[in-house]
């Protein structure tokens, strides 16, 4: 009996090991991983001899580098410059929390940083990172797509390169559309509506479409996404909350409490993170997913995780009241360096490594990334490969990113707590609104 | 006559030429100042300050920092939920572990492995059990949906973490589930000590098992369960990595209890004077709750009292 007992603590505590290694891959020391040796004997370049020097890198997972790619890269930067290098890859929060304890206690334990496109005023006031405008080149100043060296600038400093193009599409199930007897993409709310009652009259789904309204990051985005396409405003072009004065926004919250309760929106929106929300998609459970990565496109096209291989195409727009224009958000992740990095040049040469032109076109065709190089959008390879970049390329003129505030943290805290009041009816929108300006602005006066 | 020749006893002073014991507590000491002493008095500084980071300087508030934190309507909120959640989660956690305790105590054939099987949900780390929870709970494809709609509870899956009250029974739920087995644990070893002549006793003089369990079990685990009572609130007190990966807080913040609210407002809003405030006065909720547990434990002139271990068998109980 006693084995028997042995036995299953024993499997327990194996099980319990490895459910723990897939929530957060560990931290890779130097040739650590099986792929990236297999890619160092395939790319035999000369090996430069060890300079001696160590950096440390620490950025989120990639959510498409399902192959390993920034690994085996890091790998091969390391054997053709000689320097060492310590990659962490860990989830996006975990990155946050991480780096902003050894930023503020002035720490010099990270040479290349994870800079999101949320934390530019934050970052840059209080002087945590090295300006980067002596090291980037005019090539790079010039063949980068502008808006994203815009978005990591501040007062006229460039503070990060970008690594992850991170803009959002909309897609739909062409084929559950072709099914209901809808031949055209809706492209306004209303039309999305009248799509509604067809999709679930069709009983193919219970609900049109779900989305990231939870209480983190990805609700902030998704709920500044949807007032937006609206016409709505949140917070000002000065950088003050008017969520409370804006009747256009106060449209679209009703839209989500009104699709709540009709079943167009799925309720488990009030708890999903992006994965979540992409899962249900994937498993034909919805129709429309509002705002995809680009990986969304093969991710739903491979039969491991999805059950609507070849039925998603990509909309030429994004869903978007009547008279407005559309829009899609944009994420952009980027490298920078840390003010109190003792290794400056030897991160410089990763950033560079990591973000340039070959090494972009490669990541676009072996992950399905979108380019950070402007060329690489007409590239006849890539769109061979990609098709339906086509209709990226439309969306992608009408991408939008956050609003850049100094209490960003603060703010998308209030947004998603007070919208989600709103979303279970706890109070009434005009009323909801009201306090989420009110909250919005006692916390603005506090910086 | 020869005499006997008195050893020489050490005196024990370590001023007396003994830097042994010196050198041998020094290390000690230099860690525990290091990780305990010195991060609690650096809170307690931080607390009536503000940490302005471009230039790592503190700038004095006063007590600034606690008066705005008794204003704050999101820290009442969390306290409230932190002591709804820890009342209910301590409660339900000694009641059912006691039950369970006492059923594990009977002789029956495959004892020995239920009570290896029971000892897992608490050996399961914190993270992996509320990611398994999170699924259980998921309102599309979680078991808890598929059990209940089989039962013919429900018509159709509910998002049950979307809303406030549902979310915090089910954070509720993946507490007690982990924490019970420790409380198994102690009251079988407390009941093991517990002399099976009084019960037999007991029997004798007509009392039934209800009667035995008020008038003899109970008594004797007492101490034990005081015991469990206060770590089990700290501990309760101290919830984070639950409502990190469940819930985020959410719903409406209804699941924001005090860590996650401290955590949130140092390193997502840079905001460490006030968390540091809203830090030691938890640290001195738990302080305090501490202390009564070593004055419980080790008696109030700070020598250890039995409280029925280590008795034999059969003594005076």
């Amino acid at each position: 009996m006693k084995k028997v007992i042995a036995l299953a603590l024993a499997a327990v505590m194996v099980l319990s090991l490895a459910a723990c290694g897939g929530s957060a891959a560990p931290a890779a020391g130097s040739g650590s991983s099986a792929p990236a040796a297999e890619a160092s004997k395939e790319d035999a370049a000369p090996a430069a001899e060890p300079t001696g020097e160590k950096i440390t890198v620490i950025l989120p997972a990639h959510e498409m580098d399902t192959v390993g790619l920034h690994e085996q890269r890091t790998r091969k930067f390391e054997e053709e410059t000689g320097i060492q290098v310590e990659l962490i890859n860990m989830g996006w929060d975990d990155v946050a929390d991480k780096l902003t304890a050894d930023l503020v206690a002035g720490g010099n334990t990270y040479d290349v940083i994870e800079f999101d496109n949320a934390w530019v005023l934050k970052f840059a006031q209080n002087d945590w990172l090295e300006p980067l405008d002596d090291y980037v080149s005019d090539e790079q100043r010039n063949g980068m797509v502008p808006g994203l060296i815009d978005k990591f600038s501040n007062d006229g400093h460039l503070y990060g390169i970008t690594w992850n193009n991170d803009t959002r599409f909309f897609m739909y199930n062409k084929a559950k559309l072709e099914a209901a007897g809808i031949d055209k993409v809706p492209e306004t709310w209303d039309e999305v509506k009248a799509a509604d009652e067809l999709l679930r009259d069709s009983g193919q789904i219970l609900n049109t479409y779900i989305d990231s309204y939870w209480q983190g990051q990805s609700g902030g985005n998704e709920i500044y996404w949807l007032v937006s396409s609206f016409g709505g405003k949140l917070i000002d072009d000065n950088g003050n909350p008017v969520m409370g004065e804006d009747p256009k926004t106060a449209e679209a919250y009703q839209f989500v409490v009104d699709g709540l309760e009709s079943g167009l929106i799925d309720p488990a929106s009030l708890t999903a993170d992006y994965e979540n929300a992409a899962n249900v998609f994937y498993m034909g459970d919805t129709a429309l997913m509002m705002q995809a990565w680009p990986g969304v496109y093969a991710a739903a096209n491979d039969p491991e995780t999805s059950s609507i291989v070849d039925e998603i195409a990509v909309g030429d727009s994004a869903p978007h009241a009547d008279g407005e224009d559309f829009m899609v958000l944009t994420l952009p992740e980027a490298m920078a360096i840390p003010k109190t990095s003792e290794h400056k040049d030897a991160a410089w040469k990763y950033i560079e490594y990591m973000s340039s032109h070959d090494f972009d076109k490669e990541r676009c065709a072996t992950i399905g990334s979108l380019p950070v190089w402007t060329d690489l959008y007409s590239d006849p390879d890539l769109l061979e490969l990609y098709p339906y970049w086509e209709q990226f390329a439309n969306q992608i003129t009408h991408s939008k990113g956050l609003p850049d505030l100094l209490w960003y943290d603060e703010y998308c805290n209030i947004l998603t707590v007070e919208s989600q009041k709103i979303f279970l009816g706890e109070v009434g929108v005009e009323e909801g609104l009201k306090e989420m300006q009110k909250q919005c602005e006692e916390v603005q006066a506090q910086y | 006559m020869e005499t006997k020749k008195t050893p020489k006893l050490h005196k024990g002073n370590p001023s007396n030429g003994g830097k042994l014991p010196v050198a041998l507590i020094t290390p000690s000491m230099i860690i525990i100042f290091g990780v305990l002493i010195f991060p609690i008095v650096y809170s307690f500084i931080l607390s009536f300050n503000n940490l302005v980071i471009k230039d790592n300087s503190l700038e004095w508030v006063g007590l600034k920092n606690y008066i705005d934190m008794f204003k704050d309507q999101t820290w009442r909120d969390s306290v409230k939920q932190t002591l709804i959640f820890t009342i209910i989660s301590v409660f339900c956690e000694i009641v059912f572990g006691v039950a369970i305790a006492l059923v594990l105590n009977k002789e029956f054939k495959g004892r020995g492995f239920v009570r290896g099987i029971m000892i897992l949900p608490w050996a399961l780390p914190g993270v992996v059990n509320a990611i398994m929870w999170k699924w259980i709970f998921n309102a599309n494809y979680g078991a808890f949906n598929a059990l209940m709609l089989q039962i013919g509870i429900i018509d159709k899956y509910q998002a049950w973490l979307a809303t406030p009250r549902s979310a915090f029974i089910c954070v509720l739920v993946a507490n007690i589930w982990k924490e019970t087995p420790y409380v198994v644990l102690l009251t079988i070893a407390a009941l093991a000590n517990i002399d099976k002549g009084l019960y037999e006793a007991a029997s004798i003089d007509g009392a039934n098992g209800w009667k035995a369990f008020w008038t003899i079990t109970l008594p004797l685990i007492k101490p034990v369960l005081l015991i469990l009572l206060i770590t089990k609130t700290i501990w309760a007190l101290q919830t984070y990595d639950l409502v990190y990966l469940m819930t985020a807080g959410g719903p409406m913040g209804s699941t924001e209890f005090i860590t996650f609210l401290i955590q949130k407002t140092s390193f997502k809003y840079l905001k460490w004077g006030y968390g540091s405030a809203m830090a030691f006065t938890l640290s001195i909720i738990c302080f305090i709750m501490t202390i009564i547990y070593i004055r419980v434990f080790m008696g109030n002139d700070g020598t250890k009292k039995s409280f029925g271990f280590g008795k034999k068998k059969g003594g005076n109980q």
